[in-house]
């Protein structure tokens, strides 16, 4: 469960990769991502494979990335298995690692962008305000999240309570756990609200962005490189 | 000068039994430093939320009687925009923090009032000085602890210049020593820039040195008013459920013993010159 | 008799953290009441989540009632030591007081007028029989944290460990909850409170404990540790102002030695006394 939630925990750290303009990274991200998609070509989903490599080597990714993919290795498995089912056997393991190469793509654009950077991107492309905010937020509220499930299951386990028992007893158990959490959760978003009135939210229509998002040479090569290439490996296979 | 004055003022929340506030009148004068006390229940955090006019626009309810902020009338203004001038901070230091960084959650206010971006700028850097915690501008709140939390908050509602500084219980959840800095650094916001304070709190020990008048809240109705030593004088305070500071307990109970008591002592320093001269 | 909780030697760091407890070692009798304090981050709620299995020690060793608790589940050792945590609504999980003190006794095995008794008792011992049929969340935080304790208690364990207690309580609620504290201890109950409240530890403990990083500094009873034979400050607490002012008092030959406006009252009276006899 963590593992995941590691993908979507920004590393302060200062790489080349973190340096660069989220709206760049997301222009490459959603080329690989649309080249994933329509190839099947064992080589060429390999060579995209290596291209990824100095994104996640250079943005110091590497432990975090595969964190990350270990904790989906269950699910990984069992999409393995469907696959080869409807594919075959070389269509079924190809598919199993398109789908693992759009995970990695997704992890690797979050583990190196900051979540307000990325608001601040949606915000450039005209995305309003409130949708943004509903995104950090949560993002923000994931690790408190996670700590107070720890603290509620372990209060439940104080309470003299075997949490291994049939199936059944396991999910009675799990739905009476989130009471307490839904309990917190609603009544931190009351406090919250309030805070959000107390510092003038909705004080006018036009707010200020505070982060400020600039493009540089880098950015402008990778878009270029990013739209080029795709383009040009998808005339050579279609055309 | 009256920044704030409150007029007969009663209030019950929707569906409520009972009013949580029953014709509370007070007044504050600019600067003034003001401390709020009663037990659990008494209408401390409802007086607050009246005073940024979240009551009656964000709450509902059936209000009755003025309350006028800085020359307005809050039943005719949004919150939003009080909120320029008063600030309020909540008792639960996480919950009231909403962003990703502190940097970002000193800005979000700013943001809000549509302020452009060097002044933002300007205003994060002076706020993260006033309140000491300039170190901890990159870091993400949930890390932190709740005393820096509650800090933090602090200086949130302080970038956006408020003439009134409001707040609910602000150290009841936090530890002893970030609570002592709070409370320190409130009384220098006070005496050194001319903010008016206003505290409800519990914790009564280390604020009432520094406070101008003290209120007695205790089941919607105002008991009592005054200074620091004419409100502690009277003994019925404890039975109401408010914590008089223990050196003006045994104080009062040295007088009342016959002893030489010439005055009721606020800080340790006072308590000890007294006893000096009393033995 | 041997200690009922033996801490030995004991290590224990949080993925990604600094080392939580750094070779810690501790006895607790039966019967006693005691005071973990510290600031923030010194290891104390860490230390304590051992007594019950929440943690398990990754060096050294932590004993409870003879168990190891590396031998154990969370769900044994909550028959010994009962943990009552910060913010009760982490721990109350039913719609009624009532359901909540029946969930605590679930794993137990006894016959239904018993466990019905036993609820009454729990109850009524902590003020909270009118609230039977109430939810939780409809309740004052006093109240609450006295259902939380009751939930706790319904399992009639030996130990008692309360993690900040006082948090957000008032004057009148902080007293009502010394006051259970009290009984319980006069009944036999093992008490622990994790507290940085100094005052009121002051007030119901014997024994203080203080902490800071992972360490104990302090193991003594409170009278000493008033003495000035350890440091409050160093543990990262604040003396509470009549602390400060005894202390000087003893300048002007006034003894005070119990922290309660009574004692100081008494301690400053015999001097006066004292002064009058001369």
């Amino acid at each position: 469960m963590s593992g995941i939630l590691q993908i979507l925990q920004w590393i302060k750290e200062d790489t080349p990769i973190h340096r660069l303009d989220p709206r760049s990274k997301m222009v490459w991200a959603f080329c690989v991502m649309i080249l994933v998609i329509m190839i099947w070509d064992p080589i060429i989903l390999t060579l995209l494979t290596l291209s990824l490599i100095p994104f996640v080597v250079l943005g110091k990714a590497t432990s975090r990335l595969l964190i990350a993919l270990k904790s989906m290795v269950f699910f990984t498995v069992v999409l393995v298995i469907l696959e080869i089912l409807y594919y075959g056997w070389f269509f079924g393991i190809i598919a199993t690692a398109k789908f693992i190469l759009a995970t990695s793509i997704f992890s690797i654009f979050f583990l190196t962008t900051h979540i307000d950077d990325f608001a601040a991107a949606l915000s450039s492309f005209g995305i309003p305000f409130e949708f943004n905010f509903v995104l950090v937020t949560s993002a923000k509220y994931i690790p408190v999240l996670f700590w107070e499930i720890q603290d509620i299951t372990d209060a439940y386990k104080a309470r003299g309570i075997e949490l291994e028992k049939s199936m059944l007893q396991k999910i009675r158990s799990y739905a009476t756990m989130l009471v307490p959490l839904i309990i917190v959760t609603t009544r931190r978003a009351l406090t919250m609200a309030e805070a959000m009135e107390a510092r003038a939210f909705g004080y006018q229509k036009k707010r200020t962005t505070y982060r400020q998002l600039k493009m540089h040479l880098a950015d402008y090569f990778l878009i270029a490189i990013s739209v080029v290439l795709s383009i040009g490996v998808i005339v050579l296979l279609y055309v | 000068m009256p920044v704030l004055s409150i007029e007969n003022l009663s209030y019950a929340y929707p569906n409520a039994e009972t009013p949580a506030l029953n014709d509370v009148s007070l007044s504050v004068n600019k600067g003034e430093f003001v401390v709020i006390c009663g037990p659990t229940g008494a209408g401390k955090t409802t007086f607050c939320r009246c005073i940024l006019g979240l009551i009656p626009h964000f709450f509902g309810g059936d209000m009755s009687g003025k309350v006028i902020v800085l020359d307005t009338d809050t039943r005719d203004i949004q919150p939003s925009r009080l909120a320029a001038k008063v600030g309020l901070v909540f008792q639960n230091p996480e919950d009231q923090l909403i962003a990703m960084s502190v940097e970002e959650e000193l800005a979000f206010g700013l943001e809000n009032l549509g302020l452009p971006r060097d002044e933002i700028k300007k205003r994060i850097d002076e706020s993260l000085n006033l309140v000491n915690i300039v170190e901890l501008r990159d870091r993400p709140p949930s890390e932190l602890s709740s005393g820096q939390q509650q800090k933090v908050a602090i200086a949130a509602v302080l970038a956006m210049n408020p003439e009134i500084l409001v707040l609910d219980e602000p150290t009841s959840m936090i530890d002893p020593k970030s609570a002592l800095d709070i409370t320190q650094f409130l009384n220098k916001l006070n005496k050194e820039r001319g903010v008016t304070v206003i505290v409800a709190e519990h914790r009564l020990e280390n604020l009432v040195s520094f406070a101008d008048k003290i209120v007695v809240i205790n089941k919607g109705c105002i008991v009592q008013t005054g200074s620091p030593r004419e409100v502690f004088a009277s003994d019925n305070l404890l039975e109401i459920g408010v914590a008089i500071p223990r050196i003006i307990q045994l104080a009062s109970r040295l007088k009342k013993a016959g002893i030489k008591i010439d005055n009721l002592p606020l800080t340790v320093e006072e308590a000890f010159s007294i006893l000096r001269r009393a033995l | 008799m041997p200690p009922f909780i033996v801490v030995h030697d004991l290590y224990f760091s949080y993925p990604n953290y600094v080392t939580a407890l750094q070779g810690v070692n501790l006895n607790i009798d039966k019967g006693e009441l005691m005071a973990i304090m510290g600031e923030n981050g010194a290891g104390k709620t860490t230390l304590v989540k051992h007594f019950n299995g929440l943690l398990r020690p990754q060096s050294g060793s932590v004993t409870v009632d003879g168990i190891d608790t590396r031998n154990a589940t969370v769900a044994e050792l909550s028959t010994r030591v009962g943990y009552v945590f910060q913010n009760p609504l982490y721990q109350l999980f039913s719609e009624t007081v009532e359901k909540e003190m029946m969930l605590g006794l679930s794993g137990v095995n006894l016959p239904d007028s018993e466990k019905k008794n036993r609820v009454d008792e729990v109850l009524i011992e902590l003020g909270v029989e009118r609230f039977r049929n109430r939810h939780p969340l409809m309740l004052s935080e006093g109240e609450r944290k006295r259902v939380a304790i009751a939930s706790v208690l319904v399992m009639d364990p030996a130990v008692i460990a309360l993690d900040e207690p006082t948090l957000a309580l008032d004057y009148t609620e902080k007293r009502r909850l010394g006051g259970v504290i009290e009984r319980l201890h006069n009944e036999g109950h093992t008490i622990i409170l994790v507290t940085h409240d100094v005052e009121f530890a002051f007030d119901l403990s014997e024994r203080i404990v203080t902490m800071s990083r992972g360490k104990i500094l302090a193991d003594l009873p409170k009278e000493k540790v008033f003495n000035g034979e350890a440091s409050l400050d160093a543990a990262g607490l604040v003396e509470p102002q009549l602390f400060q002012l005894a202390r000087r008092l003893k300048a002007l030959d006034v003894h005070i030695s119990d922290f309660s406006v009574e004692g100081a009252f008494a301690g400053v009276m015999k001097r006066v006394k004292r002064s009058k006899g001369k």
